[in-house]
């Protein structure tokens, strides 16, 4: 049997099965121990932010060979600081994000009322103080609650996202009749902001009427988190001062969702490593982006049993691409 | 005639500050502040509003650039900056570019999302640090005791 126990920097143990060994307490004070007469062997080693303690009991190939229980205990050693440095990173990642979110919200709060402004000896009396703010200051109150609500957006589909790429994917999805243009405009309202400074108009072209007789099942949660996504990306590759056009068509259970938009050129060879995590477009290298947020689009469009496949233009810098999304 | 080893301070008609060795005082009202973000960050608008002169770029592709040259303090993204000028450091890439060539004529910030535990020796390679999440009093208190150490 083959006894191990991983703990990280801060002694807390990441995992083990060290609690099925009984004989454990005789190596407190000293883990590099061999004991031939019971057929034990124990060694402790350090590697960074991991420690890995290993004990064979009754292996008599890696009692009798140094050379065997060494490689065991490297494969052990490397396989815990590999899935330590895994989730440091992600964690890592998911801090930075909420950080980041949480700073904008901060500052731009801070932009239409400071810290001082909000000093008073009871809340009545902030309140008061904070009302005379936004009364002398009414555009500017609108453009920090219209920031706030990108802001809450973008937590939302970052929470969501996280879930659908790391948490696994037995997410319970509820699906319900909806109205596909309402769904859209809430979901793209947030980022009208960033269109409008790149001047670039989205027309939702969907009838009232046809969306309203027409609505689809969809779980609103999984396609809110797609959508996100999907415009985050819009408004960074879009071309400045051009037009983003959002159709819609349903034919008994099936539908699509065509958006059309001059987009940051996509060659053949790169439409499918688009939806992989960490893959940013060749074309794109120099704007921001992690290559996460299209493979959060593919999982939760999954969820939702949805596809989007991707038709390039033709273009030097920008194309008119067509990204179609299709009910599986 | 008075005592010859006596400097006569009276005739003295120029100031020490004249002299090139003393440097320039960079205040509120004379001095730039440059961030590098590939990110819009509020705080811009803030300092803008609260009287600085910022300037806001999204990359840094040449040390060389007027906005670095006119800027005292520069504020540098950990992530997401620098990758014309060194594709694997970001961030402190572009830092120890400007520490390399500017020295200690500008106050250079490296301003990050990442939890200040795990940047471990990145953070030396900077002037300061700051989160991305600190208050605008913070950035301001920062950026008036950093001018002062030009």
């Amino acid at each position: 049997m083959i006894y191990f126990e991983v703990k990280n920097n801060l002694n807390e143990v990441l995992a083990t099965n060290m609690h099925g060994f009984s004989g454990r307490e005789q190596f407190k004070s000293d883990k590099n121990v061999t004991d031939r007469k019971n057929k034990l062997k124990s060694s402790y080693l350090e590697k960074d932010n991991v420690s890995v303690w290993l004990v064979v009991e009754d292996e008599t190939d890696l009692l009798n060979s140094n050379r065997l229980f060494n490689k065991t205990m490297n494969a052990y050693v490397t396989m815990a600081h590999s899935f330590s440095n895994y989730y440091h990173s992600k964690i890592q990642a998911h801090s930075h994000t909420l950080r980041s979110i949480q700073g904008k919200m901060k500052q731009k709060i801070d932009g239409l009322a400071s810290k001082a402004d909000f000093q008073a000896q009871n809340y009545g009396e902030s309140k008061e103080k904070i009302k005379e703010k936004i009364s002398a200051n009414l555009d500017k109150a609108a453009d920090t609650i219209c920031h706030l609500n990108k802001r809450v957006a973008e937590i939302d589909a970052h929470i969501e996202g996280f879930d659908v790429l790391y948490m696994g994917t037995e997410k319970t999805v509820i699906f319900q009749q909806s109205n596909i243009k309402k769904v859209i405009l809430n979901i793209l309202a947030p980022f009208l902001v960033e269109f409008k400074n790149k001047r670039v108009d989205v027309e939702v072209e969907i009838r009232d009427d046809y969306a309203d007789s027409n609505r689809v099942p969809l779980d609103y949660k999984m396609f809110n988190l797609a959508f996100c996504n999907f415009f985050d990306n819009a408004v960074k590759y879009t071309k400045p001062n051009s037009r983003v056009l959002i159709r819609f068509q349903k034919n008994g259970n099936s539908f699509q969702i065509d958006i059309t938009m001059e987009s940051l050129l996509i060659d053949n060879d790169e439409i499918e490593l688009l939806f992989e995590e960490g893959y940013s477009g060749k074309h794109a290298a120099n704007l921001a982006g992690d290559g996460i947020g299209m493979s959060v689009i593919k999982k939760a469009l999954a969820l939702n049993n949805m596809k989007l496949i991707c038709e390039p233009g033709e273009g030097e810098k920008y194309a008119n691409n067509i990204f179609k999304i299709y009910k599986i | 005639m008075g005592n010859i080893n006596l400097v006569n301070f009276e005739n003295f008609n120029f100031s020490l500050k004249d002299l090139k060795f003393w440097g320039k005082k960079y205040e509120k009202s004379n001095s730039r502040i440059l961030f590098v973000d590939d990110q819009e960050f509020p705080i811009v608008e803030n300092l803008i509003e609260a009287g600085w002169a910022v300037e806001k770029i999204n990359d840094l592709s040449n040390i060389d650039d007027d906005r670095v040259v006119r800027a005292q303090i520069i504020f540098v993204d950990y992530k997401g900056v620098g990758k014309n000028l060194s594709e694997k450091d970001e961030g402190i890439g572009v830092i120890r570019a400007l520490k390399t060539k500017y020295r200690k004529s500008k106050r250079v910030i490296l301003y990050s999302g990442h939890n200040r535990f795990t940047l471990g020796h990145d953070l030396k390679v900077a002037d300061n640090y700051l989160p991305k999440n600190a208050d605008t009093y913070e950035f301001i208190e920062m950026i008036e005791s950093e001018i002062k150490k030009l």
